[in-house]
């Protein structure tokens, strides 16, 4: 039993990293109408960023600061130069773009960082625990939840208390009004990819130390974010950490009792399910066609 | 969408690519450039079952790779483990292929392109970890993978060299026929409506979802045969082979080479190949780089693909051509002579649904005239918002009953209820004795209810006349086999239809030389006249018309006002939103008028017209002064 809450605890942990994942994936959704397939390997490759600027010997810490910035600097031009010429053909454009971007970024991490992949990646949370009871807890997992918890608290007092947060709802709603309304659209779009950006260094540093920092590392993260995304509604900010809580533990649990090769398998039979039962998800709303 | 348009005529630049493919060896006989080749060919066996899903259905897979993986391994465990003969073996793993399409598809197919994008990239991750895990190590060797049995024809083995070449050169050959053949008979025409608009394609009868999976089937059961093929270029099979950027490579050899073109995804697989290796040469870890930017370059700037490109440089370059070689232009059809005679007769004549809820022939028999339409208590309400409240209406048969009222009146939400496209959250719609409950939209046009939408759904990549030869079709139903085998019953089935889209046109007065025009290039005017033919075509009982003089200028509300009288001289009952006041008053016998999703008044026109109330709806309350 002990067992069991330990990987749930750590599953929660999971989860929220997987919801950081997929907040970026729904942030991008509602502000530029495409889920980007690109944001993993957004996040792998500004982790690698910030591992060639640790190599090159100032300290971990600084590099990521600097690699926060250059996060940002990053996604905006990916924005620029794949999303935003001729963003007018249609969201099946926009869509095969990220995929192409998919492949452009893993290329990429391959071409300039790539010859000795997978590298072992300076650990930034401590190793430590503490055991409540029968129960271990990790002192990582902790810490993790508690960033993750400030990002979104972040995010979600963006939203309801500044000017940006009600324009980045307008986009959100309906972004054909929001531009008739005087809000700069593109504009938006390039800020909340700077945004998911950052976001994105911040999952690839939690998730670069567990496991070893390579080209695909972000994969299978990308796919439960995506698996996130759905369970919570492909149109809620919130619900996709609720979502990826869902997709952590559940994935956690399978890999422990039942095998690790059906832990990708059980996220994907939470989206069917999702999609086949309530394919808004749990906290999305249902959208109105008009003809 | 992604593919701009979906190509009808590309028989000829597939046959061409082909033979080049046939004579190649011959001008270079390197093993190399052979070992390309060979590989593209392929993999362009995949692409080109994906074109057909993507290019002209609308529907995204990033995961078919799997199914390569489903041919490859099914074959080479039945052969190992059974050993049952090579080509049993292969039958049975494209069957297998085309069972599990059958039943990812059914799943796939409700949801919208970005979740089956979605699905079908996770579902390649997912298959590639179930490889890789001990559950089917028994079968598949697991990680360390498993031999391909050794296969040959006539001493020829077709493991590779030329042998697997031609082998794969006949089964490209076989494929492609079979994707040009489908995209030409009836259900792939019905695709092409389908990627357009499914609620167009419902209420044309066409059954949305079955027509989507048949072209996840043919796509799954073609990436089959092509992994059989690509296991005979392996020789070994190891998960690492299926892994998920093979998909999304798939996708992108495809879309480099034009969507909806079939010809392109051959022309990209090739130049995957031979650019990739020629790179590879040069700079061993940079063709995955210049290929991603080849795809991102080709998506951003031209959507049309390498195929598009051909077909740009080929307009350009035919004048330049002896007079000769240059193909000549679409030839008008031959002046119809017996358009001439009595369209309206002609279009009576040949209806043979006498079972049907009211056939267009029974209404002039005369007598009393009793209601086609009924509509009671019918009440809509998206949460406190009614907009429909209520709401009665009485069609009698072959009238053409108009229904008017300002805008958000409730109009088209009344035209949705009563073809079913939204379920009414109270009440009833008959159409003659029969209650219209429960029945879905496309049986219900099946039991004769037409409709048109406000924004006319044509094709744009399609011409008028199989614009309207597609709506014809008394049913969509029946298996697909028949129709690409051309079995007669099959071609007298289109015959019919193309003979009925005809004088559907003739009957509006369409003008027989604009009918080989594309649906993209006609004007607003005649979009609206090819969407009403589209929609008696099949003639149904009853035709719904939702705001056909939108946007008209007089004449061409003056064209419009002639097809529905033409329309309600064949003895179909018309129900019609209408703004025009001239254009009501012209072609209505009877007339509803809405407003607040409740009844104000119902009368003749010229009664309603009158109304006070309805005048001050429309004009303001300042009209009163």
């Amino acid at each position: 039993m002990s067992l069991a809450i330990s990987v749930i605890v750590s599953g929660i942990s999971f989860g929220l990293v997987i919801g950081i994942v997929g907040f970026g994936l729904v942030f991008l959704y509602k502000t530029t109408g495409v889920a980007n397939f690109a944001v993993g390997n957004m996040a792998m490759f500004e982790t690698f960023i910030v591992y060639e600027l640790w190599k090159g010997g100032i300290g971990i810490w600084p590099s990521v600061a600097i690699g926060m910035v250059l996060g940002g600097v990053f996604a905006l031009l990916v924005y620029l130069g794949a999303l935003r010429p001729f963003d007018g053909r249609g969201n099946s454009n926009l869509l095969v773009r990220t995929v192409a971007l998919y492949l452009l970024l893993r290329a990429m991490a391959d071409v300039f960082f790539g010859s000795n992949q997978p590298y072992n990646f300076p650990q930034l949370l401590p190793h430590s625990g503490f055991s409540v009871g029968p129960v271990d807890i990790a002192w990582a997992d902790l810490i993790t939840i508690g960033i993750i918890l400030a990002i979104g608290g972040a995010f979600a007092a963006m939203f309801r208390f500044t000017d940006i947060g009600l324009q980045l709802t307008a986009v959100s709603q309906n972004a054909p009004i929001a531009r008739l309304l005087g809000v700069r659209v593109r504009r938006l779009s390039a800020l909340a990819y700077v945004l998911v950006g950052m976001v994105a260094l911040v999952a690839g540093l939690l998730v670069a130390p567990k496991q070893l920092l390579s080209s695909n590392m972000m994969d299978p993260l990308l796919l439960y974010g995506f698996a996130a995304a759905v369970v919570g509604g492909l149109t809620s900010l919130g619900g996709v950490f609720v979502g990826g809580i869902v997709v952590g533990v559940v994935t956690n649990l399978v890999s422990t009792y039942v095998g690790g090769d059906l832990a990708l398998a059980s996220a994907f039979v939470l989206l069917l399910a999702t999609l086949a039962v309530r394919p808004h998800g749990l906290f999305g709303s249902p959208s109105i066609q008009r003809l | 969408m992604l593919a701009v348009r979906a190509r009808t005529r590309v028989t000829v630049p597939t046959l061409v690519l082909l033979l080049i493919l046939v004579l190649f060896p011959l001008v270079d006989d390197g093993v190399r450039m052979q070992s390309n080749l060979t590989l593209a060919m392929i993999y362009a066996i995949g692409a080109i079952g994906l074109d057909v899903l993507a290019g002209y259905t609308g529907q995204f897979s990033f995961g078919q790779f799997v199914y390569f993986a489903i041919g490859a391994y099914v074959m080479s465990a039945l052969e190992t483990h059974a050993h049952l003969n090579w080509v049993l073996a292969v039958v049975a793993a494209v069957l297998a292929a085309g069972l599990v399409a059958y039943v990812l598809g059914s799943a796939l197919v409700r949801l919208q392109h970005f979740g089956s994008a979605l699905a079908t990239f996770f579902l390649a991750a997912v298959a590639l970890d179930v490889l890789s895990g001990n559950r089917l190590a028994r079968f598949t060797g697991g990680d360390s993978g498993m031999a391909v049995p050794s296969v040959s024809v006539g001493g020829t083995s077709l493991m590779g060299g030329d042998g697997l070449y031609y082998a794969s050169l006949v089964v490209l050959a076989a494929g492609a026929l079979v994707c040009i053949r489908y995209i030409h008979v009836r259900a792939g025409v019905a695709s092409r409506v389908v990627k357009q608009n499914q609620l167009v394609a419902a209420v044309l009868g066409i059954r949305v979802n079955r027509e989507k999976v048949r072209a996840h089937v043919l796509a799954g059961m073609l990436a089959a045969l092509g992994g059989c093929l690509f296991a005979f270029s392996l020789g070994f099979l190891s998960p690492e082979s299926f892994d998920t950027s093979q998909s999304i490579d798939l996708f992108a050899i495809a879309a480099v080479g034009g969507l909806g073109s079939i010809a392109g995804p051959i022309v990209g697989a090739a130049f995957f190949f031979i650019v990739t290796d020629a790179l590879s040469a040069a700079a061993p870890s940079s063709s995955a780089l210049l290929f991603s930017i080849v795809l991102l370059v080709v998506v951003v700037f031209f959507s049309t693909g390498l195929f598009g490109l051909g077909e740009f440089l080929w307009s350009r370059a035919r004048p330049l051509l002896p007079e000769a070689l240059r193909r000549r232009p679409a030839s008008p059809p031959p002046a119809q002579p017996r358009a001439a005679a009595d369209p309206v007769a002609a279009f009576v004549a040949d209806t043979d649904l006498g079972t049907r809820a009211g056939s267009a022939g029974a209404v002039l028999a005369g007598g009393e005239r009793e209601a086609l339409l009924t509509v009671r208590d019918l009440t809509l309400a998206f949460g406190g918002v009614k907009a429909l409240d209520d709401v009665q209406v009485s069609v009698l048969r072959g009238d053409v009953h108009a229904i008017i009222g300002p805008n958000g009146a409730g109009k088209t939400s009344l035209l949705n209820c009563i073809s079913g496209i939204q379920p009414a959250t109270d009440g009833s719609v008959s159409l003659g004795a029969r209650d219209m409950a429960g029945i879905s939209v496309s049986s219900r046009r099946n039991l004769g209810i037409g409709r048109t939408f406000q924004h006319p759904s044509l094709v744009a990549d399609l011409d008028v006349r199989t614009n309207v030869e597609i709506g014809a079709y008394d049913r969509h139903d029946g298996s697909i086999l028949p129709e690409l085998l051309g079995l007669p019953s099959r071609r007298e089935r289109t015959r019919v239809a193309r003979r009925r889209a005809d004088e559907a046109l003739d009957l509006i007065e369409f003008s027989p030389t604009r009918r080989a025009v594309l649906a993209a290039d006609l004007t607003m005017g005649e979009q609206k006249q090819v969407d009403i033919a589209r929609a008696i075509a099949s003639r149904p009982s009853l035709l719904l018309l939702d705001e056909p003089t939108a946007g008209l200028g007089p004449e061409e509300i003056g064209v419009v006002a002639r097809a529905v009288k033409g329309v309600r001289e064949a003895g179909i009952t018309v129900l019609v939103i209408a703004h025009h006041v001239g254009f009501v008053r012209d072609v209505a016998d009877a007339c509803t008028v809405l407003d607040f999703g409740k009844v104000l008044t119902v009368g003749s026109p010229a009664d309603v017209l009158g109304d006070e109330r309805v005048v001050e709806v429309f004009v303001g309350a300042g009209a009163r002064a």
